[in-house]
């Protein structure tokens, strides 16, 4: 394959490793160790994605991460990268891309009607065209959205594996430049923990291809000796291919690694990347510059980079960007890039200076480059590649063209507007930002967290001065994890990089497009509209053109709309600020963010001891808090009711059994347990004997409900409380907040105990004989052991508390163990059970029956604004104690003010329809206005299932006044139609209770 | 005929008792042990002394430790709690044996031998396995053997606690976590090799 532009020698390449890749359907050729990007440039390709809103060609503009338009789809299948940067892609053995935002092809593609059609999207057109017939909208939107956008995510699950790991250090470097490695190793050099992340395949920065010499060794050398002396000391930890994307309170910086991006066929074992979240005693940002480009009509031409990634493309990667350049520069690195290319053979047909003549000018006039001092590049022609640029001299203010325009022929074109430090991780730490005049560009101030900056990041470009500060750095974060008292000496910056600010440069045309962000497709125009229009301010001027707000950041752009905004308002940049740096600096995968947190661990799961069991009997679950109950468990043949009404009816009239062990269970002991009782209960504990039970309801302190349970007397001063599933930790956490906080006087431990025991619930009317059936010590009578009793002893050989409590209205018997033996107890229950037909029941029909009796479940008859006399709970209620927690608030005027919605049974007239749980209640004379709004709702259905006992659907709500309302007709709203239904008790099944007592 | 309920572990039946990648990092469910969750208030008088002459150890007073003698553990959970570890059987005499030291005084002795599940985690591995799930730093300069945190793994509430320089660690999870936190592991231990 040709590889007509790459250098004959040189460069950072495996060259005895080709790789073979495909872009756009077309074979090419590069080396191990190219980006896409510099492989593309190798081959003279130039044009490969159109822009975003105008479809415009586009080219390579940077080198690296901050690069704006080459934008690709790498991959096949499930594997595809939707929005790919060219620059940052390693090229590996198959690699396949394709242009994204283009069709049918990028050479030629009809979205461009969009560059046509440009003056119907300035700034902010969606608040202004498009906006008639109003309801068309739509329908534009559709197409707008289909015009823009990048690349397609494929459907296909993503097939890589993904992990997340904490790392702690002392000090986090960020970025291996020269000042990073300079950073890292002196702040290693005492023996603390440093960990050097860096974005690239190879740290070193410039200094990989730098013909510069380092402290009396070449470049590369300086930066290889560095490394292997990292790596080398025991607590050093060199990261590459990480980038640090998030810098968050605390020093957390999240780093992103790729670690297998750069394979075509990942390893099964490693994860294609990793998010490391680092918690660093100080940080150390040395992430270097970012060049920006100057605006100038139709700068994105396809063959207009930056002139450092021109130069990194030769030095680093042995690519001639082209065969003719022009270099346009406000400041003197742009002279080191007309060098590089002159070297490498390159025409140089000029360098375009709009300062006058200088020193580095006068050096490049000795070495026989032609200099236009004083000119601007006020337009590039092409189409699809930079042909030639105008030049023209222009006004000491960069406003105005001052003479006569000239035509250079070239096919390159490096663009150099100054360097911004990148500040990015540094602004989101907090730190603050100062703007240096002399280097116009933003640099750190003020550091808000443990943080400090160094090198290009810190405003320093002379490659010394970045070691000397970045040593000082480093010694200094170091000390200061010793000693946060101890504040090192800064290296002063010596030599400047002056810039001599040109943002825009002047054009004949009108209309030319001359862009800020080329992301975004933001012009320089639509800046100066935005100001016109009132957004001067530089958030809403960013909102309103949508400058930065693309993948990209806008990394070479933003600082160039800070400087138009400043010079069409009248300010100078540092009036005008910098909009806010936001994580991610760079694209993070979801995958990445979600890890293995993905399908069945998505969050961690519950299991009782019985679970096995469950699943073996192919139960269907439901969640509840982080556990899965069995919700039914069907039969061959049988859909969910069948099987829930097999369950209820087996309870009813012979025996169930439910797994409960997920109910929370909290150990309560002290001589003030029964005080700790009576204060978060609404009922009264103090008279509640040993060895029996009591039912009882927790408010908050607004006097709603917000658990119940039962609660047992072990002992003289010793509890077991009882919480619903998924209340456990919430209630322990509300008693010890009491506990701890406000009633430090009372003697009581609570200890939570829910997974040491397995409960198991034998219910119905032979509940007895199959428990008799196990021996054990426990006298089952009804005269030992009595509705809501509790006796402990010995079951099959294992300890064991059984209590008879019911939330089904049977008689019930509940059966603890440790939860070791809840299997085998399980096993042995089923076992004794068979000849009684014993039933295992799912959650659905324990919750039918207990709807059955009018018994409340947490969460379905409360939402946080019911009282117990809602509930029609008043018995359970103390008058007596002088306190409750909630008390006081049940006597509010509104709590206890009368017609509040108030629980009630309701039965449908058709005994067959079931009404929808959260249904909404009208009164029977609004029936008729139903779906024509508005119509009053008097309350709403709190439960709802279908009868099995009773052969009828029986439903709970709550509604105003409902107690005063009974047999009263209502219409239950489903699904827009009135369904009429009579007010009833709650109490369907066995009213006076009299099953429970059996 | 006294037919005596069978015990099972905190793992599913069809679970491995033991995984990992030899000579890297090795995970293991550890055996039942008797768990007692023990309140106390350690400055009233004598406490602590009473507690110490019925375990056989010291109460740990530094937060976040552990003491162990002789088969027995204390980790301290907090200013005024501690959990006892002691051989499988032992913890029903232990107990009343501290309940009767303790007599008299406000406390709270509780069986909790069936509460938590144990792991061990060890192999030269084992901090980057625990660091996928774990925000603690366990790094030797900041974790030491004898230390313990109350924490989260894999977004579980876990006792972790270092028992070797070597380094190993002991993994002590709420036993209705115990299944979803192998699995957590079996994954996590992928990338060191099987």
């Amino acid at each position: 394959m040709s590889q007509h532009f790459r250098l004959p020698a040189g460069g950072v390449i495996a060259r005895n490793e080709p790789l073979a890749f495909a872009f756009n359907g077309r074979r090419y050729q590069g080396f191990r160790g190219d980006t896409l990007a510099s492989a593309l440039l190798a081959n003279g390709v130039h044009l490969v994605a159109r822009s975003f809103k105008y479809h415009r060609p586009r080219g390579i503009v940077g080198s690296g991460s901050e690069e704006p338009n080459a934008m690709v789809r790498v991959g096949t299948g499930a594997r595809v990268i939707p929005n790919a940067v060219a620059t940052t892609v390693e090229l590996y053995e198959g690699l396949r891309a394709e242009s994204i935002n283009c069709w049918p092809s990028v050479e030629f593609d009809l979205g461009a009607l969009g560059n046509v059609l440009s003056a119907l999207l300035p700034a902010g057109f969606y608040y202004k065209t498009f906006m008639w017939p109003n309801r068309a909208w739509m329908a534009y939107e559709y197409f707008i959205r289909r015009a823009a956008g990048l690349g397609r995510a494929p459907y296909a699950p993503d097939p890589d594996r993904y992990e997340k790991r904490f790392e702690h250090c002392d000090v986090l470097v960020i970025g291996g430049g020269p000042a990073g490695i300079a950073a890292a190793g002196a702040a290693s050099e005492s023996g603390a923990r440093v960990i050097l992340a860096d974005e690239n395949p190879a740290p070193g920065g410039q200094l990989l291809y730098s013909e510069e010499r380092v402290e009396g060794l070449a470049a590369r050398e300086w930066c290889e000796n560095g490394i292997r002396e990292l790596r080398a000391r025991d607590e050093v930890r060199v990261l590459t291919r990480a980038t640090a994307t998030g810098y968050y309170d605390h020093n957390l910086v999240c780093l992103l690694e790729r670690v297998t991006d750069h394979l075509g066929e990942p390893p099964a074992r490693l994860p294609r990347q990793r998010l490391w979240k680092v918690r660093a005693r100080q940080v150390i940002v040395a992430t270097g510059a970012i060049e920006r480009m100057i605006a100038f009509a139709d700068n994105d031409t396809p063959g207009v980079m930056l002139a450092g990634a021109a130069r990194r493309y030769l030095g680093q990667y042995a690519v001639r960007p082209g065969s003719r350049a022009v270099v346009f520069t406000n400041n003197d690195s742009g002279y080191d890039c007309a060098a590089a290319l002159a070297a490498s053979g390159v025409r140089v047909a000029a360098v375009v200076d709009p300062r006058p003549t200088g020193a580095a000018a006068a050096r490049a006039a000795g070495r026989g480059i032609r200099v236009l001092d004083g000119c601007a590049v006020i337009a590039a022609r092409g189409g699809t590649r930079v042909a030639s640029v105008l030049a023209a001299p222009v006004s000491a203010d960069g406003a105005r063209i001052i003479g006569t325009t000239e035509e250079l022929a070239c096919d390159v074109v490096a663009v150099s507007g100054g360097w911004d430090p990148a500040v990015h991780l540094y602004s989101q730490s907090g730190g603050r930002l100062a703007f240096d005049g002399v280097q116009q560009c933003f640099v750190p101030g003020p550091a808000v967290q443990a943080t400090s900056a160094a090198g290009a990041a810190n405003g320093a470009f002379h490659t010394e001065e970045c070691i000397a500060q970045a040593r000082i750095a480093g010694l200094a974060a170091a000390r200061h994890c010793v000693d946060p008292s101890a504040v090192g000496p800064v290296a002063p910056r010596r030599t400047p990089l002056a810039v001599t600010p040109l943002w825009e440069a002047p054009a004949h045309a009108r209309r030319a497009k001359k862009f800020v962000d080329l992301q975004s497709d933001v012009t320089a125009a639509d800046i100066a509209l935005a100001a016109r229009e009132g957004y001067v301010a530089v958030e809403h001027a960013k909102r309103y053109t949508t400058t930065g707000m693309n993948t990209d950041q806008g990394k070479t752009g933003n600082v160039v709309a800070y400087g138009i905004l400043a010079r069409v308002t009248g300010r100078t940049i540092p009036e005008v600020g910098t909009t806010t740096f936001r994580p991610p600096y760079t694209p993070v995968t979801i995958g990445a963010l979600a890890g293995r947190e993905i399908g069945g661990a998505l969050d961690p799961l519950r299991r009782t001891p019985m679970s096995d069991w469950h699943v073996a009997a192919g139960a269907v679950f439901e969640p509840v808090g982080l556990w899965r109950r069995p919700l039914y468990y069907p039969r061959a043949g049988e859909d969910m009711s069948a099987a829930v009404e097999r369950e209820c009816l087996a309870v009813r009239q012979r025996v169930g059994i439910l797994d409960a062990s997920t109910l929370g269970k909290i150990d309560i002991q002290g001589p003030d347990a029964v005080v700790l009782l009576d204060r978060v209960y609404t009922n009264a504990w103090d008279d509640l004997a040993v060895g029996r039970c009591r039912y009882g309801l927790m408010l908050r302190e607004d006097g709603m409900v917000f658990d119940d349970g039962v609660t047992s007397r072990l002992g003289e001063r010793h509890y077991l409380m009882t919480t619903t599933s998924g209340g456990a930790d919430g209630v322990l956490g509300w008693l010890e907040d009491w506990l701890q906080c406000e009633w430090r006087d009372l003697r009581a431990h609570l200890t939570p105990v829910t997974a040491n025991w397995a409960t198991v619930n034998v219910a119905g009317p032979r509940a007895r004989d199959v428990l008799a059936r196990l021996e054990s010590t426990i006298d089952l009578s009804a005269a030992a052991l009595p509705h809501m009793g509790v006796s402990a002893g010995s079951l099959m050989g294992v300890p064991a508390r059984i209590a008879r409590v019911s939330f089904t209205g049977e008689l019930s018997f509940e059966v603890n163990v440790p939860a070791r033996y809840g299997l085998a107890l399980w096993e042995a229950l089923t076992a004794a059970g068979a000849e009684f037909g014993i039933t295992p029941l799912g959650t659905e029909a324990l919750h039918v029956l207990r709807a059955e009796k009018g018994y409340i479940a947490i969460g379905h008859e409360t939402d946080g604004t019911v009282t117990p006399l809602d509930l029609g709970m008043n018995w359970l209620v103390s008058g007596a104690k002088a306190d409750f927690l909630g008390k006081r608030s049940l006597a509010r005027s509104d709590t206890a003010r009368a017609g509040r919605k108030q629980l009630v049974g309701l039965l449908t007239l058709d005994p067959q329809t079931q009404v929808p749980e959260g249904s909404p209640i009208v009164s029977a004379a609004n029936a008729g206005r139903v779906g024509r709004p508005p119509v009053p709702v008097i309350g709403h259905v709190s439960s709802s299932y279908m009868s099995p006992a009773l052969r009828h659907s029986i439903a709970l709500a709550l509604i105003e006044d409902g107690r005063n309302r009974l047999a009263e007709e209502v219409a239950v709203v489903c699904r827009g139609k009135p369904v009429r239904a009579r007010i009833t008790s709650p109490r369907f099944y066995d009213p006076k209770g009299e099953r429970l007592h059996g | 005929m006294a037919e005596r309920l069978a015990a099972r572990t905190a793992l599913a039946d069809a679970s491995p008792r033991a995984l990992g990648a030899p000579g890297a990092v090795t995970v293991a469910l550890m055996a039942a042990r008797g768990m007692l969750d023990v309140r106390l208030d350690p400055q009233a008088p004598g406490a602590c002394e009473r507690a110490r002459e019925a375990l056989g150890i010291a109460l740990p007073l530094r937060p976040n430790t552990r003491s162990a003698h002789d088969g027995r553990a204390a980790l301290w959970l907090g200013p005024d709690e501690w959990l006892i570890v002691v051989p499988d059987g032992e913890e029903a005499a232990v107990s009343v044996q501290l309940s009767e030291a303790l007599a008299g005084m406000h406390c709270a002795v509780t069986d909790v031998s069936d509460l938590r599940a144990a792991f061990e985690v060890k192999g030269a591995r084992a901090r980057d396995l625990l660091a996928k799930g774990c925000a603690v730093d366990l790094h030797p300069r900041a974790f030491r053997p004898g230390e313990l945190a109350l924490t989260a793994l894999a977004r579980v509430r876990v006792i972790i606690c270092q028992t070797a320089q070597d380094p190993s660690y002991e993994i002590l999870v709420e036993r209705s976590y115990a299944e979803y936190l192998w699995h957590w592991l079996e994954d996590a231990v992928t990338e060191f090799g099987v």
